[in-house]
């Protein structure tokens, strides 16, 4: 995917190997996102979506093998450097004690602040603005615990986003939503990445949204990158079967021309504990 | 400034006052003769002799003590409470008390009877108590990053239980006519310490809480959870410890002069974040103000509520505090946490 300009991706893992204690996840894994992407990372349940976005988040140190962000190495990025590149909205947000929402997004000022860890008004207007796009304006002195599952949700991205960073990272964000927060969620972002040129990788349990919001389509399989480009490439029938052990039907949206996957029954007995 | 700035610098300017204020009524309140009146002329030459000393050499000592103790007692509940990511944690009822008290026992046992109010001695032996108990509540009750309170407050009560049995021991050994000490000092009671006392506590509560407040927005990032935190910026592992060497720190240089004075680090940090609201910046020292006026009310009442018998001031503090964690803890169990 990258051009054959000089500057180096915005997101690179080079050759990463990765186990949880006794559990390979990845083995000389390879993966380049390029500056302005929209990528949707897709695949079963436990074949690494979000330990590859731990990774990608510096949250896991690989065994061998670099993640780089733009050319250096996560590695010898400090956490504060770390979090002015990396924006991160994971899958589940436990918060103590009632913080207001305006105070959550001002959190995310956190790596550009001071010694003494206080905001000026130039991160004010930045939580403003930030709030502003995520539509979460009006919640700004609401308590973050009161909230619903989708107004969470944009909060914790308006956080990431008051990181101001280059990459997004997204964790399964539309996994507790309902079908109209999903969507609200998906627009935001393709709006995001559109229209500033944000670099965004989301992990999805949803075929379908991720395929008609993402230009890409990443699907992992056992701890590799079974197929890679974009959404027509990517969904087909063979795939399923392989894949997720599912027999589907993929159409093509008459308007967009997106292809559509329609489970239609699962290949061999699942019984219980499987 | 911003609005905020200024309004904190408002709410931390009354409480400041607020302390000022109750220092100056605990000196004129007491047994003894000496009332507000002779206050007023503390610096008089025609003040007797014996008022001055009452004033000066019993009840300052005492009041200052009872502020300082509140104050690190507070700040050091603030810290667990952020570290440990759970409201109930105060340093007595973790055990971190306990383990600073037996430190504390042990030193003196070592050195000699003589050498209670060290000023130095004492608190290094509570610290490395103190720290003795982090260390097994850390490997014990948290797990990858988190910590649950049933665990948590299971592990304090424990080493509650160890240390208590020992510092009896260690205290009664030989001379059972030492009980009754030993038992004011596991309810925790302040005394009139000498002024090299003063100087140690003053010093050791004043840097910890110091760096508390330096480190208090990365305290906030940590209410995400430890993952998130190095999301936004935060070097976790280090600021988790220098957060709770500090703390223990302040922790141990009270308990190590005042015993096992229970439940302060809870009750003020909640009543702190009732009124202004849970930010860390704000937090910090408006616990420490606040809870300086609280033990040096509670110790007031402790030593004028039976006159002339004085009470141990963990009597009150155990009292107001123990129904107030039971209400806590029914609270967060019937939201699920």
């Amino acid at each position: 995917m990258a051009g054959p300009s000089a500057s180096p991706p915005a997101l690179r893992l080079a050759a990463v190997t990765f186990a949880y204690r006794h559990s390979p996840i990845f083995d000389r894994f390879h993966l380049t996102v390029s500056e302005g992407e929209m990528i949707g990372i897709l695949g079963p349940n436990g074949t690494g979506k979000t330990t590859l976005l731990r990774l990608a988040a510096g949250s896991l140190r690989p065994g061998s093998g670099a993640v780089e962000v733009r050319g250096s190495d996560l590695a010898t990025i400090g956490p504060r450097a770390r979090a002015r590149t990396i924006g991160v909205v994971p899958q589940e947000n436990h918060l103590v004690h009632d913080f207001s929402v305006e105070e959550v997004v001002l959190m995310g000022r956190g790596p550009h602040l001071g010694l003494l860890g206080l905001e000026g008004p130039r991160d004010r207007e930045i939580a403003h603005a930030v709030m502003t796009r995520t539509n979460v304006l009006d919640l700004a002195k609401r308590p973050f615990r009161t909230l619903s599952g989708g107004e969470r949700q944009r909060v914790v991205v308006a956080r990431a986003l008051a990181q101001q960073p280059l990459i997004l990272l997204l964790d399964e964000p539309t996994a507790f939503l309902d079908l109209r927060h999903q969507v609200a969620i998906y627009a935001l972002l393709e709006k995001l990445n559109r229209e500033s040129g944000l670099t965004v990788v989301v992990a999805s349990h949803d075929v379908n949204l991720a395929a008609r919001h993402c230009r890409r389509l990443i699907l992992l399989h056992e701890g590799r990158i079974y197929a890679d480009g974009p959404p027509a490439e990517v969904l087909r029938v063979e795939t399923f079967r392989t894949v997720f052990g599912v027999d589907v039907e993929v159409r093509a949206d008459p308007s967009t021309g997106v292809p559509h996957v329609v489970p239609v029954a699962a290949i061999g007995a699942i019984g219980p504990g499987t | 400034m911003s609005a905020e700035g200024r309004s904190w610098g408002l709410i931390l300017g009354l409480l400041a006052l607020g302390l000022a204020g109750t220092i100056w009524l605990a000196l004129g309140i007491g047994v003894g003769r000496a009332g507000f009146g002779d206050l007023g002329r503390i610096t008089s030459q025609d003040l007797d002799p014996w008022t001055r000393a009452i004033l000066l050499d019993v009840r300052l000592p005492r009041v200052l003590l009872a502020a300082l103790v509140g104050a690190a007692l507070s700040g050091a509940g603030v810290a667990f409470q952020a570290t440990l990511r759970n409201p109930l944690s105060d340093p007595y009822i973790l055990g971190v008390s306990g383990g600073a008290a037996l430190g504390a026992v042990a030193f003196t046992a070592m050195a000699g009877g003589s050498r209670v109010w060290s000023p130095l001695g004492r608190p290094a032996a509570a610290f490395a108590g103190a720290m003795l108990s982090v260390v097994v509540l850390f490997a014990l009750a948290r797990i990858r990053g988190r910590t649950e309170t049933t665990a948590l407050l299971l592990v304090g009560v424990i080493i509650n239980a160890i240390d208590s049995a020992l510092i009896l021991f260690l205290v009664t050994a030989g001379d059972t006519s030492r009980f009754q000490g030993a038992l004011f000092y596991l309810v925790g009671s302040i005394g009139s310490p000498p002024w090299s006392v003063i100087a140690s506590i003053a010093g050791l509560t004043v840097a910890g809480l110091a760096g508390l407040t330096l480190l208090s927005h990365r305290l906030n990032l940590l209410s995400f959870g430890e993952e998130t935190a190095g999301h936004l910026g935060v070097n976790v592992e280090a600021v988790l410890w220098t957060a709770v060497v500090s703390a223990s720190l302040i922790t141990a240089a009270s308990v190590a002069f005042v015993g096992l004075v229970g439940f302060v680090g809870l009750i003020v940090p909640h009543a702190v974040r009732a009124a202004f609201g849970p930010d860390h910046r704000l937090l910090v020292p408006a616990s420490a103000l606040a809870g300086g006026s609280f033990l040096v009310l509670a110790d007031t009442l402790a030593r004028v509520m039976f006159a002339p018998v004085e009470l141990p001031v963990g009597v009150i503090t155990a009292l107001l505090g123990g129904p107030f964690f039971l209400y806590l803890f029914m609270k967060r169990l019937r939201e699920g946490g």
